[in-house]
């Protein structure tokens, strides 16, 4: 095949033909003998336009919807467990606090929250000793006040933790 | 309800970042096809292929904030699909030739013995069998044009190569190809007849 007729088939195939190269492809395209080399050239250009891609195995997007979600599932629960067992956690704080405030007779505020106070805390820390003394004097505010400190600071590092958890399975 | 075609991958993307993730679905179903077709010319194994194309698309799902819409999304995320496939290779140590490879050597095959030809084919199943015959390029480069329907520049923004090369690499292809399919009795029976 001529190069030059081959070079304005390929350009016209990429879709880069300027207007003057047109009208010479044209002029090659009415030549009779050029037919054949025309011919074989634009049925590989429509073959492989024609070509349809290949198909991924049948399981394939079930098994990547899968692994989207299985990396999204575990940051939601973990997230979920993580503030269920703070959440536990202040409430026993708070709770145990209360108890031995009310036994080391401080003064408390006037109000009362009927949930609390229908807990049996007598029943509850039967059996428990415990140094009373921390509880009998201003003790007990160092040692709430500790508490709280010692509380807040792990919870920053549980927060923390678990933001480089899911950034990390973002990354 | 609209039918999946006429959303566009813009409106997809925009539902998938607004925390609609099940949407991430229409896309994969979009592209898992043409993504594996071009991976399986690149590393010539299925199960690699469908592997790296799943991380592809875990990639492009993470990266999703990040894409600029001012881009052709199908652009973007081949250019993921090609670059995941070429770590694969080179974390793998697969030898799968590229630049050294000839499309030279190709030209001076006995076409007439062409391995994988014995019996008749469909146009489909035989024109993906003479691709694999050519250099990995030459063949990666023809899927990115006609199967993936993107242009010079696309594919010389996914490839990393010269628009120039780009168009030597196919012209030079088709010119192969068209050798190969007008030397092979069988091949020329399937295409021409």
């Amino acid at each position: 095949m001529n190069e030059k007729f081959e070079f304005l088939l390929n350009k016209l195939a990429d879709e880069g033909l300027i207007s003057a190269e047109k009208s010479e492809l044209q002029t090659f395209l009415l030549d009779d003998s050029n037919r054949a080399a025309r011919d074989a050239f634009l049925k590989v250009h429509e073959s492989l336009r024609n070509l349809q891609p290949e198909e991924t195995s049948f399981d394939f997007e079930k098994t990547l919807l899968s692994r989207i979600g299985i990396r999204k599932k575990p940051s939601a629960s973990a997230g979920k467990i993580v503030m269920m067992i703070i959440a536990l956690f202040l409430f026993g704080i708070f709770a145990v606090t209360f108890y031995f405030t009310e036994n080391s007779g401080m003064s408390s505020p006037n109000f009362s929250i009927p949930f609390i106070n229908n807990i049996n805390f007598e029943e509850l820390f039967a059996g428990i000793s415990y140094p009373k003394f921390l509880f009998e004097s201003s003790y007990s505010l160092l040692f709430g006040g500790g508490l709280t400190v010692i509380l807040l600071i792990a919870t920053v590092f549980i927060f923390q933790g678990h933001r480089e958890f899911r950034s990390r399975i973002k990354s | 309800m609209y039918a999946m075609k006429s959303i566009t991958d813009l409106q997809i993307i925009d539902s998938v970042l607004k925390g609609n993730t099940n949407d991430y679905a229409m896309l994969i179903t979009r592209y898992k096809h043409k993504g594996f077709t071009l991976l399986n010319r690149l590393l010539r194994n299925r199960e690699d292929a469908e592997e790296v194309l799943q991380d592809a698309f875990l990639k492009a799902f993470n990266a999703l904030p990040y894409f600029r819409k001012d881009s052709k999304f199908s652009t973007w995320f081949y250019r993921i699909v090609y670059n995941a496939g070429i770590s694969f290779i080179a974390k793998n140590k697969k030898m799968i030739t590229w630049d050294n490879e000839s499309i030279e050597n190709v030209e001076i095959a006995d076409f007439e013995s062409l391995p994988g030809f014995s019996k008749p084919e469909t146009g489909n199943v035989a024109l993906y069998k003479v691709l694999d015959m050519l250099p990995v390029r030459n063949s990666v480069i023809l899927i990115l044009f006609y199967v993936d329907g993107l242009s010079v520049p696309e594919i010389a923004g996914v490839t990393g190569l010269t628009e120039q090369n780009v168009k030597v690499i196919l012209h030079r292809s088709r010119h192969i190809l068209k050798k190969m399919i007008m030397g092979n009795k069988l091949l020329k029976e399937v295409f021409y007849e």
